[in-house]
């Protein structure tokens, strides 16, 4: 045996055969990365695949329950919008309401300079004055129909808003199957009607029952 | 302004003293110490929420041998003012003269009791407690003493019943709710009248429908407007001086404060019928006003009248009380009393509560012989 000739043939068969493992290895691990990517994909596709398909089951479940429908939601935002409304108008029935009561009062107060020089000994006594002066004005200016008609403005658009808040409480009620407050006013008014039969019962009874004794 | 520049320290050391003092009185006070309505009292009838009291008699007081006397107050407040302090009370004066006093609590109403109407309170509960009284004491009529809305309610029952009220006096009640229209009053004087008169039903109706009632802090709201430059300042400027005077006087102030805060809801129907049917259609004057179908004639006022208003009223302005006397009857034994005094003055100033409660004991028949 040459061991030149051979021992370079044999180095080179152990270089070819590493660069043989090695290019195989690496083809090997690329082929795992890329079917690792490609399973991790699919996965995902499955998952979002499986997703779309209980919402869209649920979806058709739901429909089938007794649930708001287009028209229900429709009320609720019309209560709700009425509800806006009212509460609009009263914050400006109450602004227009103070604007008033303050312009009187800042009158009354131009007033009460212009009469002359309020310098009093006494500061307290000068404020009680002015207070004095100022309740009288105000007291007078209740009375006119600008101020009561403010006053009323103030008083119905509060009522207004205290309905279309009513109104939105039961829309969630019923939507919840809560007892509305008119259900109980209902069932109040009923127990009312009863006593008051059972009252008139017993008085009948109890005249009738008075020349026995 | 050099005066004012002078005096001005001196003046604001006044203050700070008063704020210090106020402090110091509130800091001493509990709430025990601001007892109200205090007068011994005990449950003789009660139906629904409301009950019927009947006050003890004092020690070493004779009785007076008269005619037990009854006493409602309105659903606007609580009767309790009729016994605010010892010193400040109707009540008590009347036990003192030897009287037999009973006393409707109406009770503290809500939302559920919304449907009850006049009839409910001057039919039902007004005259069981009659009825109670009357079998207790084996007589056939008593004598009835209504304040302001109470008032209403009391006339209303002897107009439609005078054979069991022998006597009616009447407190602080407005009778004809028109009658301010073109009378001469004080400034402060017939402000709620003009202001229901103002509304339509349909929009009090809705108002009160809108609540279910009338809400206590809606009517005390009411109250306070009436007066506002007054409400303004009382719990500002003036508060420092209701709180720093001596113990005695910061109690009358507080035990009226806790009056006040205790301001009971009125029931939805029978505040319809208050505010409609009487502030805004004056129905009662007017012989329209009906309770179960049956029209109030106050010309079946046949019993001796007492009626008490007060000068000062702000609430209930002196002619709307007045007017009764020409609604009733020209044999009845009719009596004013006015006092110098406003609305609620009438019963704790302690010269017109001695004057107040001096006519009703006077106006209260003996008792029948047995």
């Amino acid at each position: 045996m040459t061991k030149g000739k051979d021992d370079k043939h044999f180095e080179n068969m152990i270089e070819n055969a590493q660069e043989l493992y090695f290019s195989g290895a690496t083809a090997f691990s690329n082929w795992m990365e890329a079917s690792q990517k490609e399973v991790r994909e699919n996965h995902a596709f499955t998952a979002a695949l499986s997703s779309d398909l209980v919402k869209n089951l649920s979806s058709m479940l739901l429909q089938t329950k007794p649930i708001p429908a287009l028209d229900t939601f429709m009320g609720a935002d019309q209560n709700l919008s009425a509800f806006s409304k009212a509460s609009i108008e009263f914050s400006a029935a109450a602004a227009e309401l103070h604007a008033l009561i303050i312009a009187k009062f800042v009158e009354s107060a131009e007033n009460y300079l212009a009469q002359g020089d309020p310098e009093s000994e006494s500061e307290d006594r000068t404020i009680r004055a002015w207070l004095s002066s100022t309740n009288s004005d105000v007291l007078e200016f209740q009375q006119s129909k600008a101020y009561l008609d403010a006053q009323k403005k103030y008083v119905t658009s509060l009522t207004q808003f205290q309905k279309s808040y009513r109104a939105l409480v039961e829309d969630f009620q019923i939507l919840n199957h809560l007892p509305t407050q008119s259900e109980i006013d209902d069932i109040s008014k009923g127990l009312h009607d009863l006593k008051r039969e059972v009252r008139t019962l017993k008085s009948h009874l109890s005249k009738g029952m008075e020349p026995k004794k | 302004m050099k005066s004012r520049e002078l005096n001005g320290a001196p003046e604001l050391s006044d203050y700070f003293e008063k704020v210090s003092k106020g402090f110091e009185n509130l800091s001493e006070l509990s709430e025990s110490d601001i007892k109200i309505a205090t007068s011994k009292k005990h449950v003789v009838f009660s139906s629904d929420k409301v009950r019927l009291f009947k006050y003890e008699k004092l020690e070493g007081v004779k009785s007076a041998k008269r005619l037990p006397v009854l006493v409602a107050y309105s659903l606007i407040g609580s009767y309790k003012m009729l016994d605010l302090q010892p010193d400040r009370s109707v009540i008590r004066n009347m036990l003192e003269a030897g009287l037999d006093v009973y006393i409707i609590d109406w009770g503290k109403t809500n939302r559920a009791d919304r449907w009850l109407a006049f009839e409910d309170f001057i039919l039902g509960y007004m005259g069981d407690c009659i009825e109670y009284i009357c079998s207790a004491h084996k007589i056939k009529s008593l004598s009835l003493l209504g304040v302001c809305e109470g008032g209403v309610f009391a006339a209303c029952f002897a107009s439609l019943y005078p054979e069991k009220v022998k006597s009616l006096a009447l407190a602080v009640t407005p009778i004809d709710f028109h009658a301010d229209e073109g009378a001469k009053l004080k400034p402060d004087q017939g402000h709620l009248n003009r202001l229901l008169r103002n509304f339509s039903r349909q929009e009090l109706e809705e108002m009160i429908d809108a609540y279910g009632q009338l809400p206590g802090e809606v009517s005390g709201f009411a109250f306070l407007e009436m007066t506002l430059v007054k409400s303004l300042t009382k719990y500002q400027w003036d508060a420092i001086d209701s709180l720093s005077g001596d113990k005695k006087q910061v109690l009358n102030f507080l035990r009226m404060e806790k009056w006040l805060v205790d301001r009971p809801n009125h029931p939805g129907e029978a505040a319809k019928q208050w505010l409609i049917d009487l502030y805004n259609e004056n129905r009662l004057a007017k012989g329209e006003f009906e309770l179960e179908g049956k029209k109030i004639n106050l010309r079946n006022l046949n019993m001796p009248v007492l009626n008490i208003y007060s000068r000062d009223d702000h609430i209930v302005p002196p002619p709307t009380s007045q007017a009764l006397k020409h609604l009733v009857p020209k044999q009845c034994n009719y009596q004013e009393l006015e006092l110098p005094a406003g609305h609620i003055g009438a019963f704790v100033s302690s010269k017109a509560n001695r004057a107040f409660s001096s006519a009703v004991f006077e106006s209260i028949p003996k008792l029948p012989a047995q």
